[in-house]
């Protein structure tokens, strides 16, 4: 690494040097830089640095054929543009090194403002690669802007951005002109049991159009993937393998044409993805093609059914309104031929990016203000810094004037000071970063998007060094100016010497100022969030997170093909657990709660009126005993029982479906379907019991209308099993390893967590989020502290003569404290009021992650002000204190 | 070359500092590229200022002005394991240099810049 740079470095020198003397240079140069290692970081540093700044200069005067080495003996020739701009180099050096001795001599003050920097630059990078990889960065798409997702709506449902029913979706591809093509796939990942080295496992397989991969025009590294008309049941099944799947079944390039068995079924290997292609969910390991039998395209479920995603790409010039405005028309033609399932259903489309990408713009976005504020402070605490030392520094620079230095070079010298310390922050800021990307990246929500691709590259890189470079002219420019606008008589007289100006001061109390008013903002998020999280952390789910153990179950579909042997398995499986020791009990559920997306259905009683029905209740399947083990309260009614597997189908409800639907008389007894029209349906389950209600979607969501089937009835062949213990969790999983194996030893189990991790999922967003925030407000706090206190104390000592004359006149401690807290307090106060004012009128954006308390809750912002003032009073009693110690005799003796 | 040959050391006066520390360095002996810069450190006491590429670009200028000569050692690789030495020539200049700036150094003291008694290190070294 450091030969390649020094390799590079030597292209500064004529090419005949290079050619007579390249390996030799370099064998030298590595021989000086082992010998500079044994003399520590310092010696290596010297020997870069006068590497680098020897090359530039000298190698590019001998490239001119001027002399090989600036000499003092032998003045250059007369100049020529060429001589100008190596001046301007040599000058520009010279303001370097002059600018790295000076920090050199104030050490604490360079170490203090590197670290602030840092901070700020870490922060702003590590959140802007997170940005950068979710927003910013193109889809790994052929011409992603052309992707439009489509989906449909049903303002009567409430459906917002629904998923696609396979009918409609057929008839769009059909009909639809504005787009070269139609791609659909479902809207989940089916698992599929193949065996590797004898064991059983999992392939989570996204079912697809032959279309889809055409349509994203996602590269395929190997093979030549799907045809158009594949999603229709043919006779060979193909399958594409995502890159990670391929490469961790040891990345054989000959698997093209291979035979893969998923369940026991012969599937042909006909691709491999591209490494960037994750879609539609970043735990894809291969697409098939969905095999409709075409007896579908007319059935009425077909258009029923929404299942589906849909991807189109529009034609090349075609806008995406008109697009979306054929569509609408597409829509209108299906709700006159197919008025039974088409009713009051639209359809729309919005650029697929935004679809991945959807509600992540807020956080993010959020979280970047944040931490362009936590920037900004740090920003503003260094200008301070800067300023208190350029006032001490007066007399150098009005000396260095009196001696013939031109303002302009003043002020560049004092500019290059700041850049060499924003350069320096940036370097450590990154390494900040590298650390805090980790962090960020923990903290997301697992479930967020794109997330693969974050990391810092080259574009965290430039972002820091611009980040550093407009830093160290925002920090820097008050300062450089303030330096040097002195009139050598006044500011070499010694009459104001350790004084700070009074123009000084009010740059000084406006940046404190500032720091406040900014720190506000970021705070009170953090406290809002941290009270939503306290709310949500006492809301009742309806049931005992604690002491159970989820796992994974999905019986093949060869050995289990019907509904009576999948019962049977998990019957006997159930059975099997609940006798073992230590097991309290055992249950299964198609779908979890907070985890699995909502099936809703419509659904009618049998005893109301021809035109009654009810509306998107959620729709989920168990076993018998599932809510004993999740301790959920059968409130009316019974629970499922093992005797009715053969006998009619029965049904539970929800508390809430009961409150809504059967206000006045209990719902045990009914007979529902789902379906709104009686005529439709085919099955009528017995409501046999209504069971407490269970927040299904997520904490902060109400409860909504649910019924329950029975898995054994139904005969699902998936779903998860819910195991309570009070055992450690490897017991009970070693245990349920045993009794699934003792009933089918190729039967792989998966997804094993808890539910507290999956209660964790629900508001884990929220609290993520919230985390971070809390992360930012604290660093924004400190650095607002810090630069109250630095302030303060840097224009309390610049007062020692003051103080001294004030005591000598009889001043008492007190008065002295007085003065120093209300000079101090007044910006502080100034800030606070600012920055109250800018959280309220901003305060709207945080609706969206505020839980339980509002966003504009007078007690949380009372409390941040009261906090915030109270840290910055004692930011200012610390200085005070010393100015109370002042011996008046010392302090005019100085003078 | 041989137009260097007839050449006369007063045409290379003054010298760069780096070149007279090159050419000062080699006067006891010839010296691989480290050697020289291990000699000059040594020397002054402090690490050289000079990158390797510049030591090197008037190493380029001293060989092609016939200031200094390299001589390969024998089985090593071309251009790593070459020496450098004194001509002739830069033996003259070096110490054409050298009174010249004993010169300026004489100079110097009778201007009471420096105390006109010999130098201590001088003095001894002959008392040794």
């Amino acid at each position: 690494m450091v030969r390649a740079m020094h390799r590079l470095l030597l292209f500064a020198y004529p090419a005949s040097l290079r050619r007579e003397y390249l390996h030799e240079i370099q064998d030298v140069f590595h021989i000086r830089l082992s010998a500079a290692r044994a003399h520590g970081l310092s010696a290596v540093v010297r020997l870069c640095w006068s590497e680098i700044t020897d090359a530039a200069v000298s190698g590019f005067r001998a490239r001119r054929g001027g002399q090989p080495v600036p000499s003092m003996f032998q003045p250059p020739a007369p100049e020529s543009p060429y001589d100008r701009l190596l001046t301007a180099m040599e000058s520009i050096l010279q303001d370097l090194r002059f600018a790295v001795r000076t920090l050199r001599s104030a050490p604490g003050f360079a170490f203090a403002a590197i670290i602030v920097l840092a901070v700020g630059i870490g922060a702003t990078a590590a959140m802007f690669s997170v940005i950068d990889a979710v927003l910013l960065k193109p889809l790994p798409f052929h011409e992603p802007d052309r992707l439009m997702a489509l989906f449909e709506t049903n303002p009567e449902r409430g459906w917002d951005r629904a998923q696609v029913a396979a009918a409609n979706y057929l008839d769009w591809r059909d009909r639809a002109e504005t787009f070269t093509d139609i791609a659909a796939h479902n809207d989940w990942l089916v698992e599929r049991t193949t065996l590797v080295a004898g064991e059983p496992t999992v392939v989570n397989v996204n079912e697809v159009t032959g279309n889809f991969f055409r349509v994203l025009g996602s590269g395929l590294i190997l093979g030549t993937g799907f045809d158009a008309g594949d999603e229709w049941a043919g006779e060979e099944r193909k399958i594409v393998l995502s890159h990670a799947y391929w490469l961790q079944q040891g990345g054989d390039e000959a698997i093209i044409g291979r035979t893969l068995a998923l369940d026991a079924e012969p599937y042909t290997v006909v691709g491999v993805a591209a490494p960037e292609m994750q879609f539609p969910f970043a735990a894809v390991d291969a697409w098939a093609p969905l095999g409709w039998d075409p007896a579908n395209r007319t059935a009425t479920f077909f258009r029923r059914a929404h299942g589906m995603r849909a991807i189109a790409r529009l034609s090349e010039g075609t806008s995406r309104q008109a697009a979306v405005s054929e569509l609408a028309t597409i829509a209108t033609q299906l709700q006159g031929e197919y008025p039974d399932t088409n009713m009051a259903m639209g359809n729309g489309a919005i650029p697929l990016h935004d679809w991945i990408v959807g509600d992540t713009r807020t956080p993010l976005g959020m979280l970047f203000l944040a931490v362009g504020f936590v920037l900004l402070i740090a920003c503003a605490n260094v200008a301070s810094m800067q300023l208190a030392r350029a006032t001490d520094r007066r007399a150098e620079m009005a000396l260095r004037g009196a001696l013939g230095a031109q303002r302009l070079r003043l002020i560049r010298q004092s500019l290059i000071e700041s850049l060499v310390l924003a350069a320096a922050g940036g370097a450590a800021g990154l390494a900040l970063a590298l650390v805090g990307v980790r962090a960020v990246v923990g903290l997301l929500p697992a479930d967020f998007p794109r997330m693969q691709g974050v990391g810092l590259d080259w574009r965290v890189l430039g972002f820091a060094l611009a980040a550093a470079l407009v830093t160290g002219i925002a920090f820097g420019l008050a300062p450089a100016l303030r330096a040097t606008s002195s009139e050598p008589g006044v500011d070499l007289g010694g009459a104001t010497r350790g004084t700070a100006g009074s123009s000084t001061r009010r740059v000084a109390a406006l940046l404190v100022a500032a720091e406040v008013a900014l720190v506000l903002p970021v705070a009170i998020a953090a406290t809002l969030m941290v009270r939503t999280l306290d709310e949500i952390a006492h809301v009742e789910p309806g049931f005992e997170v604690d002491d159970t153990t989820v796992f994974g179950l999905s019986l093949p579909r060869t050995g289990y093909v019907d509904g009576e042997s999948r019962a049977a398995f998990f019957d006997e499986l159930l059975t099997s657990l609940r006798q073992l020791p230590g097991i309290d009990g055992a249950g299964m559920s198609t779908r979890l709660p907070f985890v699995n997306q909502r099936w809703s259905s419509d659904f009618r009683a049998e005893s109301w009126a021809p035109d009654e029905f009810g509306v998107g209740v959620r729709h989920d399947e168990i076993s018998r005993e599932l809510f004993a083990t999740m301790r959920v309260p059968i409130r009316e009614g019974r629970d499922f029982e093992r005797a009715e597997l053969d006998g009619e189908p029965v049904a539970i409800v929800n508390r809430a479906l009961a409150d809504l639907y059967f206000p006045d008389r209990s719902p045990v007894g009914e007979r529902l379907c789902f379906d709104r029209v009686a005529e439709d349906c085919r099955y009528w389950y017995t409501v046999v019991g209504v069971a407490g209600n269970v927040r299904r979607s997520s904490l902060t969501s109400e409860e909504e209308p649910s019924i329950y089937g029975s898995m054994a009835q139904n005969g699902s062949a998936s779903g998860f099993l819910l195991v309570r213990s009070e055992l450690p969790t490897d017991d009970v999983i070693s245990a349920v390893g045993v009794a699934v194996r003792g009933l089918d030893s190729a039967l792989p189990f998966h997804t094993v967590t808890t539910m507290e991790a999956v209660g964790g999922g629900s508001g884990g967003g929220e609290r993520r989020v919230s985390g971070l925030f809390g992360a930012f407000a604290l660093i924004a706090t400190l650095l607002a502290a810090f630069g109250v206190y630095s302030v303060v104390a840097y224009a309390t000592a610049g007062r020692t003569r003051e103080i001294g004359v004030r005591v000598s006149l009889g001043a008492r401690g007190a008065d002295i404290m007085r003065t120093v807290m209300v000079r101090g307090m007044m910006p502080v106060l100034l800030g606070v009021t600012a920055g109250l004012s800018i959280t309220l009128a901003g305060a709207g954006v945080l609706s969206g992650f505020v839980f339980g308390v509002a966003v504009r809750d007078p007690l949380t912002y009372a409390a941040v002000a009261v906090l915030l003032a109270a840290i910055a009073v004692v930011a200012c009693v610390l200085p005070g204190r010393r100015a109370q110690r002042v011996d008046p005799v010392e302090a005019l003796r100085a003078e | 070359m041989s137009s260097a040959n007839h050449a006369v050391p007063a045409d290379f006066l003054p010298l760069t500092p780096l070149s007279f520390e090159i050419l000062l360095s080699l006067a006891d002996g010839a010296r691989h590229g480290y050697g020289i810069i291990k000699e000059v450190e040594e020397r002054s006491g402090e690490p050289l200022r000079s990158s390797t590429g510049t030591l090197y670009l008037a190493i380029q200028r001293l060989q092609k002005n016939g200031l200094l000569a390299a001589a390969e050692e024998n089985g090593a690789k071309a251009s790593r394991g070459r020496t450098y030495g004194l001509t002739r020539l830069g033996r003259e200049v070096a110490a054409a240099e050298a009174e010249r700036l004993a010169a300026r150094v004489s100079d110097a003291r009778l201007k009471l810049l420096l105390p006109s008694d010999v130098a201590p290190e001088a003095a001894s070294g002959g008392h040794d």
